[in-house]
């Protein structure tokens, strides 16, 4: 520590380049995971405030409720007082010259996810032509009371109120009653729903359904799986970045130093004291690194636009410098070896 | 009778092997006792370095042996070795001999991080930078300093730990004939008032006139002293 914060003080262009390195990389690590989880929020938001556990479609829907039809009879079988059947459906909503991409489901009011729907305003729709919408919206757009077209439906539909957390694949969710599903999405009456979900895991004899777990339910959202993975690399080969860049930095710095080094082995100076030394600098220029790149990530999300989904979760940051901290010390471990490995001789001669 | 300190029995370094055998010191003995500065003069490549890496527990010879304080050293462990140049040999080499990144207070106060025990007392401490001039130079860094300054500064940082040998490789390779003859008084007192044993290596002629014993080195061997 006494030699780390010598040093550092006295190298300040040395130890601000580096730390500015630290700095940037930590800073789109973090910004990247909130934009990431952002996304997987906004993916995912509508089907975690259904808790539920299970989700029945058709097989032929390859895990897409918005591809998948239930019959009347299949729905009637699956039900029971711990599901609830939904009728899910991508439209276009519209209002004046508007025209808005959602995600439209259509729920019975006496199954527990109308029951559970958290509203922020207003009421669940009680008539046919009643709709809720995701609180995320433009309200002053889409007003309460303000009335909007939905997909291929020739009924307009009046906003009666507003619901927590609804966004399903990216896209803002209208609630209704679940016989509007049919008439919105165009298909012959023979046809009831789209998913039935379940409190409890729920199997399924029927040959042409396929039941999927809440987290087989989320990956196969569209668009979901991949853009994880995505991220996932993004912030993977940042980290491993991360590591060449740091253990370059302090390598060279090493290297620089090496003849002093060496000197003070000689003069017996021991070499765990010059390399706790090598660790504590590390240490230093990682935590401030990261501490500074957590505070710009939090001025961005309060500079950046509603409308890039961005969400900070604090134990997710908290992992992510965890690992930059390991990476960090790893980096340190060449230049250490380095360090072990001097042999003072070689400075004395010439 | 001055007492011993340091010494050489027959001592024999190797480097390489079969056709790229060097023999860089060839049965060398030699005693070092305290209070008196010994000269080793020779010309480049004749085995100075080695010589003194030897002495100060950095290298093994491949044959002979090193006393310290009439123990056997030439086998320590690199640990023990460590141990023994932290406490007993002050080191003054030709360069790197500062950390540049800390003021010259600062390399006195690195010592005590390593080693709290037994260093100079602020008595001790003020008398020698003093006698080195260096009391104004504390709060500078090495790279403010001149030749002659720096090197100073590594004589009293070798001091510091109160070493009983100062082990030093051509300290004055940088510094012009006024500064020489500062230098090697510098030496002389400390071995005459303190009772250290300074051993110099050089090809420096002009450091003979401070010097209590002189001995030539030609091609890893000793020639007669003159
Ligand atoms: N580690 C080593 N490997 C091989 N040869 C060496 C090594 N160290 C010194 N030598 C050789 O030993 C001889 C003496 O070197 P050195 O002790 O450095 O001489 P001086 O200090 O008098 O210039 C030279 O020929 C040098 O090349
Ligand atoms: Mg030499």
């Amino acid at each position: 520590m006494f030699l780390a914060i010598r040093e550092i003080k006295k190298e300040k262009l040395r130890y601000g380049l580096i730390l500015t390195v630290v700095v940037l990389i930590s800073y789109l690590i973090f910004i990247l995971s909130a934009l990431a989880l952002g996304l997987a929020t906004a993916n995912t938001a509508a089907v975690d405030s259904w808790q539920s556990k299970s989700f029945v479609m058709t097989k032929d829907a390859n895990g897409n409720a918005g591809q998948s039809l239930l019959t009347t009879k299949q729905v009637d079988q699956l039900s029971d007082d711990k599901t609830a059947t939904l009728g899910i459906t991508p439209v276009n909503m519209k209002i004046g010259g508007k025209r808005e991409s959602a995600q439209f489901v259509g729920m019975n009011n006496d199954e527990y996810i109308a029951k559970n729907l958290q509203l922020t305003k207003g009421h669940l729709p009680k008539a046919a032509n009643e709709v809720v919408l995701a609180d995320s919206v433009d309200k002053d757009i889409y007003g309460m009371g303000d009335k909007i077209s939905i997909g291929l439906s020739d009924t307009k539909y009046k906003i009666v109120g507003y619901a927590k957390n609804a966004t399903y694949n990216t896209a803002p969710v209208i609630y209704g009653a679940l016989a509007q599903w049919r008439v919105i999405k165009g298909v012959s009456d023979q046809f009831q729903g789209s998913v039935v979900t379940s409190k409890t895991s729920q199997s399924v004899d029927d040959k042409a359904l396929k039941t999927y777990s809440y987290q087989a339910f989320i990956n196969k959202l569209p668009g979901y799986t991949p853009q994880k993975a995505t991220f996932g690399l993004m912030i993977g080969f940042l980290i491993v970045i991360s590591l060449i860049v740091i253990t370059i930095f302090l390598y060279i710095l090493t290297v620089q130093k090496l003849p002093n080094l060496a000197v003070l082995r000689a003069q017996g100076i021991p070499n765990r004291f010059l390399a706790q030394n090598t660790l504590f600098e590390t240490f230093f220029i990682m935590a401030t690194g990261i501490v500074v790149g957590a505070v710009l990530s939090a001025l961005t999300e309060f500079g950046i636009p509603d409308s890039v989904p961005m969400a900070f979760d604090w134990g997710l940051m908290g992992l992510i410098a965890a690992g930059l901290m390991v990476t960090g010390l790893l980096g340190a471990i060449i230049p250490i070896r380095v360090i072990s490995k001097i042999d003072p001789v070689s400075v004395i001669g010439g | 009778m001055r007492e011993e300190k340091l010494a050489l029995e027959h001592v024999t370094k190797q480097f390489g092997q079969k056709t790229n055998l060097v023999t860089a010191l060839e049965d060398v003995s030699l005693a070092f006792k305290a209070g008196e500065v010994s000269l080793i003069i020779g010309p480049s490549g004749s085995g100075k370095s080695t010589l003194l890496t030897i002495l100060g527990g950095l290298q093994t010879p491949t044959d002979g042996s090193v006393r310290l304080n009439g123990h056997d050293i030439s086998d320590l462990s690199t640990k023990e070795a460590e141990k023994t140049r932290l406490e007993q040999i002050g080191f003054v080499l030709q360069a790197y001999n500062l950390v540049p990144y800390l003021t010259v207070a600062d390399q006195f106060k690195l010592v005590d991080q390593v080693k709290p025990n037994n260093n100079l007392s602020q008595d001790g401490f003020d008398k020698i930078i003093e006698t080195l001039g260096i009391q104004k130079l504390l709060n500078k860094y090495p790279g403010e300093l001149s030749g002659g300054q720096q090197q100073r500064v590594a004589i009293a940082r070798a001091l510091y730990t109160d070493p009983a040998i100062i082990l030093a490789d051509e300290p004055t390779a940088a510094l012009d004939t006024a500064r020489v003859k500062e230098v090697g008084q510098l030496f002389a007192n400390i071995a005459h008032d303190e009772e250290k044993a300074v051993v110099i290596v050089t090809h420096d002629d002009r450091l003979r006139e401070f010097s209590d014993n002189v001995y030539k080195i030609v091609d890893g061997k000793l020639s007669n002293t003159d």
